[in-house]
């Protein structure tokens, strides 16, 4: 391992932390949808350290990689910063309703429509519901995953050079816990929506963590980047017509209202 | 002329969608497109029969497309052409079905996208027939994402609040399902890998790490049995994941939205094809997992769970009142049931038994959706001002539109397993395997409670259907609407596939045999070969 990697490699394990942390944040503590938008913003910036890293740390400690390889580092790190970017417009959509829309191919809302659901969050922010309840699930959530990533460490050859301490496994597996949790007891789309997105994390750095880099890793992070363009697109898309044919984004609601039942 | 079944929709897909993105969505190019699709259909029903029907030893085709990145690897073996084979089937049917629903006067805030509409319809098939085709797991992974972007906005075609709640809840779900396939594709990825690094296989497999014909060749090599943890996780998560694109319970809460609320050519798609799509790639990974794992049961009992829950679970739900495209939605699950029950069973003949129940069940609900969806739409013509049309209230239909009605009635019973159609041999061929099961590896005990238990069920969900079915075909609805019978243009689909689930029942053609027992030896033994 060169000497950069050698002085990297300690911050490896505290920035997993600092994820784990800031998914807490996200699903437990935060008041409003700005604040989660910053935060999963932050979050989204340190993954892409992390999976950078882990990508790097593999290529160094394996004498067979070629120059070329390392061009799978932008590629990982990207994924995240997409995300980042893209969050805003995504729960954008998901707030305003924009009047008389049939059916359009436009991929960033307007500033005017920013404005509106900016004001919309705000109405919102004072609620906070269930935030006891919240904590103490992400904290079953994180135990849980710690006794998955045990077990699973049992029976798999973690690779050492992209898992230098075992705990950024466990790190996906909250990722993955929390934000499913976020989406089936949260009964709202914006949650769902960040629920997806914080899922989304998850895998990419279980892309890095478990898949032997460069090959397969490079084949995940590509399937990953289909996956992510079409899970922005149909978000986009279909976001809008959601809000704007139930009125609502409270799934509570909408259910009440709906006839699709049993 | 393996690449001209995927070319085809796409070119037209591609097509629809540039000229829908222009703007230049007019009525007469939206038809031409409707017309060229049901063509094109047609050409690729006949060239997966002459595919089919070549001799075995011209499989499996292999082919590569180099991409920016990367290379694609192609394998088409008998298992592949089976499912290619079912999803041209229902297309040319729905593709069909699909003009008459579009020309049909719908409610107003209906909004017509026929372009758009036609070139996912494309686009989907184009996806459709991309799974089986793929070699790479990656890459039909990615395939089966694809699945969901084209259908998700036809599942919304109708424009109405219950139609894009019913495409969230199933963006909503799939996606969530899909990323735990990912994660057990991972950590096959990581079985695979270990091995490799431990020198067991003796030669290094390189860029093809991932696809299924390497990982059949490792498995039978005997060189994954090392990491029997790592795959069984990886083949809970798969499971589990293209579970629930396949609605197998406890994951199947999006199909009687999805099916319910789609336009009815598209319901077939999604009941018929959709949900075969992701059993078959369950089919690949079941064969690298038993092929690992040698006489384990674990790969057996967690199909046979996983099958029996789902049957369990649809009763309740088609034996209570509800809209009818949801009963039929319930009974996906069902026979999605019954097909991963006979796959748990395993052995040759219920294997056998599944993989025919899977043709015999997407014809018979390709069917039963046609069919129901004309008679609806003649229902809403008839009433043009009734803006809140209750489907509930239809009634009568073998009187008003005897054709039609005729054909639900007894796609109806084929659909529960009434003799003397395909569906009653196919479940029979099921129980038969279950039943003489020497070859099978789990215990009698086992097979005999999981027999009961699928007896009782079907046999609810028989009196639930023909409850349910009853009500639409018979009696007076007050007031009856003067309907007229749709024209023999319309109603061909719906003849051609009851002509098939009559034949069926008590024949099964020689070359639809060859093809399941060659595919039957792929996914029991792994070979490729044949």
């Amino acid at each position: 391992m060169d000497i950069a990697a050698n002085f990297l490699n300690p911050f490896l394990n505290p920035l997993e932390i600092v994820l784990l942390v800031t998914t807490l944040y996200i699903t437990s503590l935060s008041h409003s949808v700005e604040q989660v938008i910053r935060v999963y913003r932050n979050q989204s910036y340190l993954l892409a350290i992390v999976t950078g890293l882990t990508t790097y740390f593999a290529l160094i400690a394996d004498p067979n990689s070629k120059p070329t390889s390392y061009l799978l580092i932008p590629l990982v790190a990207f994924l995240p910063l997409a995300l980042a970017y893209m969050i805003k417009p995504v729960l954008v959509r998901a707030t305003v309703q924009l009047p008389g829309i049939r059916f359009r191919f436009r991929l960033f809302p307007t500033a005017k429509e920013n404005d509106e659901a900016e004001r919309n969050w705000r109405k919102g922010e004072q609620r906070v519901d269930h935030q006891v309840r919240d904590l103490f699930v992400f904290i079953v959530l994180i135990t849980l995953a710690i006794l998955i990533a045990a077990k699973v460490k049992e029976v798999m050859a973690l690779i050492p050079s992209q898992n230098p301490y075992g705990i950024g496994l466990m790190v996906a597996l909250s990722l993955h816990l929390a934000g499913l949790y976020n989406m089936v007891i949260k009964r709202d789309i914006i949650s769902q929506v960040v629920g997806l997105l914080i899922m989304d994390h998850g895998l990419f750095l279980a892309a890095v963590k478990i898949a032997p880099i460069p090959v397969p890793a490079m084949f995940f992070v590509v399937s990953l980047y289909f996956y992510t363009l079409i899970t922005l697109t149909i978000l986009i898309f279909l976001l809008p017509q959601v809000r704007q044919h139930t009125g609502s984004v409270d799934l509570d609601e909408i259910e009440r209202q709906t006839r699709l039942k049993g | 002329m393996a690449q001209t079944l995927l070319i085809i929709p796409l070119f037209l897909g591609a097509i629809g969608f540039i000229a829908f993105a222009w703007g230049r969505d007019t009525a007469v190019f939206s038809g031409w497109l409707g017309r060229f699709t049901v063509v094109a259909s047609a050409i690729l029903l006949f060239i997966s029969i002459v595919m089919a029907a070549a001799p075995a030893n011209q499989y499996p085709l292999e082919f590569s497309l180099n991409l920016l990145l990367t290379t694609v690897d192609f394998h088409i073996d008998a298992l592949s052409l089976y499912f290619m084979l079912l999803v041209n089937v229902i297309a040319f049917a729905a593709t069909w079905n699909a003009i008459s629903y579009l020309g049909d006067q719908l409610p107003e805030h209906w909004v017509q996208r026929p372009s758009f509409f036609h070139s996912s319809v494309n686009l989907f098939h184009f996806t459709m027939l991309l799974v089986p085709a793929l070699d790479n797991l990656i890459g039909v992974w990615i395939a089966i994402e694809l699945t969901t972007l084209f259908s998700a906005f036809l599942v919304s075609h109708q424009n109405n609040r219950e139609s894009w709640e019913a495409a969230w809840k199933y963006l909503i779900i799939t996606s969530t399902g899909i990323i735990l396939a990912l994660w057990g594709t991972m950590f096959l990825s990581n079985a695979a890998y270990a091995v490799q690094e431990s020198g067991i296989t003796g030669n290094e497999i390189g860029n093809e790490i991932m696809n299924w014909t390497s990982l059949i060749r490792l498995a039978r090599s005997g060189a994954l049995a090392t990491e029997q943890a790592l795959i069984k996780l990886s083949f809970l998560f798969i499971l589990v994941g293209y579970g629930t694109k396949a609605g197998l319970a406890p994951m199947h809460t999006w199909l009687p939205d999805g099916h319910g609320e789609a336009p009815a050519p598209i319901s077939a798609l999604l009941s018929g094809v959709l949900l075969k799509s992701a059993l078959y790639v369950i089919l690949r990974f079941y064969t690298i997992a038993n092929t690992s794992l040698g006489g384990s049961t674990f790969t057996s009992i967690a199909l046979l769970v996983a099958g029996l829950l789902s049957l369990l679970l649809a009763v309740p739900f088609i034996l209570k009142e509800n809209h009818f495209k949801r009963i039929l939605a319930y009974h996906s699950l069902e026979h999605m049931g019954i097909i991963t029950f006979g796959m748990g069973i395993g052995g040759a003949a219920a294997m056998f038994g599944a993989l025919l129940h899977s043709l015999n069940h997407a014809i018979a609900k390709a069917l039963m959706f046609l069919s129901y969806g004309n008679i609806l739409r003649q229902y809403r013509a008839a009433a043009p001002t009734d803006e809140a049309f209750d489907a509930t209230r239809i009634v009568g239909v073998l009187r008003s539109m005897p054709i039609t009605g005729t054909i639900l009635t007894l796609g109806g019973l084929a659909l529960v397993g009434a003799p003397p159609f395909s569906i009653f041999m196919s479940e029979f061929m099921i129980l038969w395997g279950a039943l003489s099961s020497k070859k099978t590896v789990l215990e009698p005990w086992i097979i005999h409670t999981a027999v009961i238990l699928f007896m009782l069920s079907t046999t609810l969900i028989f009196f639930g259907l023909v409850r349910h079915l009853s009500k639409i075909v018979l009696g007076k609805m007050p007031g009856e609407p003067e309907l007229e019978e749709k024209p023999m243009r319309d109603l061909f689909p719906l003849i051609l596939l009851f002509i098939l689930i009559l034949i069926m029942g008590i024949w099964i053609m020689p070359g639809l045999a060859d093809i399941i027992a060659r595919s039957v030896a792929i996914v029991l033994e792994g070979s490729q070969g044949i």
